[in-house]
């Protein structure tokens, strides 16, 4: 079986601004990519291209799970065969409680009504790992939340969906030191042969915890240029200037 | 006055009061014309009242206990109390002694079963001071016709009542319902109103403050769709200060279904300290409902704290596209959304079964 996910060629806009511009990338399970990129280079615009956001508009290109191009699929569908988005700025859903929204979409992930006593023990486990309070998932999705806890509450729920493909679009930043540590642990649990992860971010500092296999820089909607964990650290050193005046 | 004069004075009040057009304000763009209330008083009734107590509460038929008529005159200016003020046979009489504290909540189910037949049930409920209850009252029923419903409830100083109250009637039904509660020096109620049944619903939902200290929540959830026509009135009345009420009300439109929703708060001249909130929001699921929506301040004291707000909004698409990133279909994902607009008032129920029957009610609603 392919276990790939393509993106290929890939040009995408939002409000008639074309922001993505033929970026092709191809991660295998087992594999962790990093993308790194100037602000407004087009990092979230991937991700959301990726989910099918319907804000945005996919021009050309193909997006492949599994060798089936997933574009004409709706978000819902595209969770449900193991994409996961966790968001750069998390929405709030007040009303809606943490605990009974993760119940429905694992049963959406399953496909089934999942036993409710293995759910909740599920649950209790990757709180666990997460360092989550149990009154956290409680409250209501997001809401109030602090920048930090919502990045948590995002992991939480790779952790409990176990997705195929993972991108994860700065879940560092609003993260302290500490939290940081944890988050990047449980990724790192879901690690491995099962899942490929994309993790978007500015800094260095979050693949030193996840080494990624293969680091990309994003500059104007393409991918400008590749390499290892190496390139991420030149970049701390250096900045854009270094990319964009090499171009 | 004795039952008898009563109901004579609130027929001839009935008689006197003109019909509903949809001139008046109240009732403006509503199709009225499914009403009709020739020879009312000879149709049949049929309504079914079931009453389950508490040790140490009275909870018995209402005949003719006092204060009948107290919160809700037989002049009362409003045609359909007056017609059941007149008319009403079946009902629930609810006494809490002073002091106790009922340990599980009381029920008293009014149903609705005849066909093209009237129904007006009458609900009198007296808190003794200190007296603590908790009373969950549903009308419902497979009845058709019209259906006029009078609560009164006297909380006495220190009492306190959790009162949730829902309407559950079928889609045949006309109903008018008016609810007056009194709430005396330190007492409390905690009211919550499910409004999700009949073609046609005109649902009154007042306090009285009568007494210092006293404190009023009162929350209400109302979900129409299939041209269900639903007016809604409340009344917040401080008649002396340093009282508390607090209102939200919380309505889900979709199909044709229409919402008029007026509330007053009334701070008389010297009830300074009064602290009055009021807040109608709207849901609105597709460009086919009408939404109204007016808020009448009548204050005469100037010490006080108020505020009054009203909002008509549709889904937020961001909320419905992170839902659906984490697998749940579009319907899910809305129908969790409309959930989550009235959890705030489900929220207020304290007992956990009786929430979850309300949150049932509303699921099939909005399933449906
Ligand atoms: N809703 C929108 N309407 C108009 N323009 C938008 C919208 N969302 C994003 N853009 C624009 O698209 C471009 C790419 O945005 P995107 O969010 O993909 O950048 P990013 O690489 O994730 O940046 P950052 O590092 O700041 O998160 C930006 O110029 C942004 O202003
Ligand atoms: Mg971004």
């Amino acid at each position: 079986m392919n276990e790939t996910f393509e993106i290929v060629d890939l040009h995408a806009r939002i409000e008639e601004r074309e922001i993505l511009r033929g970026l092709n990338l191809t991660i295998r399970k087992g594999e962790v990519h990093a993308i790194m990129g100037p602000n407004g280079s087009g990092k979230s615009t991937l991700a959301n291209a990726i989910m099918g956001n319907p804000k945005y508009e996919v021009t050309a290109g193909e997006i492949r799970l599994k060798g089936e191009n997933i574009l004409n699929l709706p978000t819902e569908e595209r969770a449900r065969k193991g994409l996961f988005l966790a968001f750069q700025y998390p929405c709030e859903v007040p009303g809606v409680r943490t605990a009974n929204f993760l119940k429905l979409a694992c049963n959406a992930r399953a496909g089934k009504e999942l036993d409710t006593m293995d759910f909740y023990d599920k649950l209790q486990e990757k709180m666990k790992v997460l360092d989550i309070e149990e009154k956290f998932v409680r409250r209501y999705l997001n809401e109030g939340f602090s920048g930090g806890e919502k990045k948590r509450n995002e992991i939480l729920q790779m952790l409990m969906l176990e997705p195929e493909f993972a991108v994860l679009d700065e879940t560092d930043s609003g993260l302290d030191i500490d939290a940081l540590k944890i988050v990047c642990e449980g990724v790192n649990k879901l690690r491995g042969p099962d899942i490929g992860i994309l993790i978007i971010t500015h800094y260095e500092r979050m693949l030193r915890y996840i080494t990624p296999d293969y680091v990309h820089i994003l500059v104007e909607g393409r991918l400008v240029r590749s390499g290892g964990p190496e390139l991420a650290a030149h970049l701390e050193q250096f900045g854009y200037d270094w990319i964009t005046k090499k171009q | 006055m004795n039952l008898d004069a009563q109901r004579a004075l609130a027929w001839q009040t009935y008689q006197r009061l003109p019909l509903p057009s949809r001139r008046d304000v109240e009732w403006q763009r509503f199709d009225l014309r499914a009403l009709n209330l020739n020879e009312i008083e000879k149709r049949p009734q049929s309504v079914r009242v079931s009453l389950n107590s508490a040790p140490g509460v009275t909870l018995v038929p209402l005949v003719d206990q006092q204060p009948i008529g107290r919160a809700i005159p037989p002049d009362e200016p409003n045609k359909f109390a007056a017609l059941a003020s007149a008319l009403w046979r079946h009902g629930a009489f609810l006494r809490v002694p002073a002091g106790h504290k009922a340990d599980r909540p009381i029920e008293i189910t009014c149903e609705f079963t005849g066909a093209n037949a009237v129904a007006f049930p009458r609900t009198l409920i007296v808190l003794e001071p200190g007296a603590e209850a908790t009373l969950v009252q549903q009308f419902t029923g497979p009845g058709d016709g019209v259906h006029a419903s009078l609560t009164e409830v006297f909380l006495e100083e220190g009492a306190r009542l959790h009162y949730v109250s829902f309407q559950n009637l079928a889609p045949g039904a006309l109903d008018f319902t008016l609810k007056r509660a009194h709430v005396a020096r330190n007492a409390e109620i905690d009211w919550v109103v499910g409004m999700f049944g009949g073609s046609l619903t005109r649902y009154d939902v007042q306090c009285i403050m009568d007494g210092e200290g006293g404190n009023s929540f009162i929350y209400g959830a109302g979900v129409v769709d299939d041209r269900q026509q639903l007016a809604q009135f409340t009344r917040q009345h401080h008649r002396v200060g340093h009282t508390t009420s607090d209102l939200l009300f919380k309505n889900v439109l979709r199909d044709r279904a229409a919402t008029n929703y007026a509330g007053i708060i009334k701070v008389e001249k010297n009830a300074n300290g009064t602290n009055a909130y009021q807040s109608n929001r709207n849901l609105v699921l597709d460009k086919t409902v009408q939404c109204d929506t007016r808020p009448i301040l009548e204050i005469e004291s100037h010490q006080l704290r108020c505020t009054h707000g009203a909002t008509v909004g549709r889904l937020d698409e961001n909320q419905l596209y992170y839902l659906r990133t984490r697998g749940l279909d579009d319907t899910t994902a809305r129908n969790v959304l409309i959930e989550a607009f009235l959890d705030p008032v489900l929220a207020r129920i304290q007992v956990e079964s009786v929430r979850q029957e309300f949150a049932e009610i509303i699921h099939r609603k909005v399933l449906k």
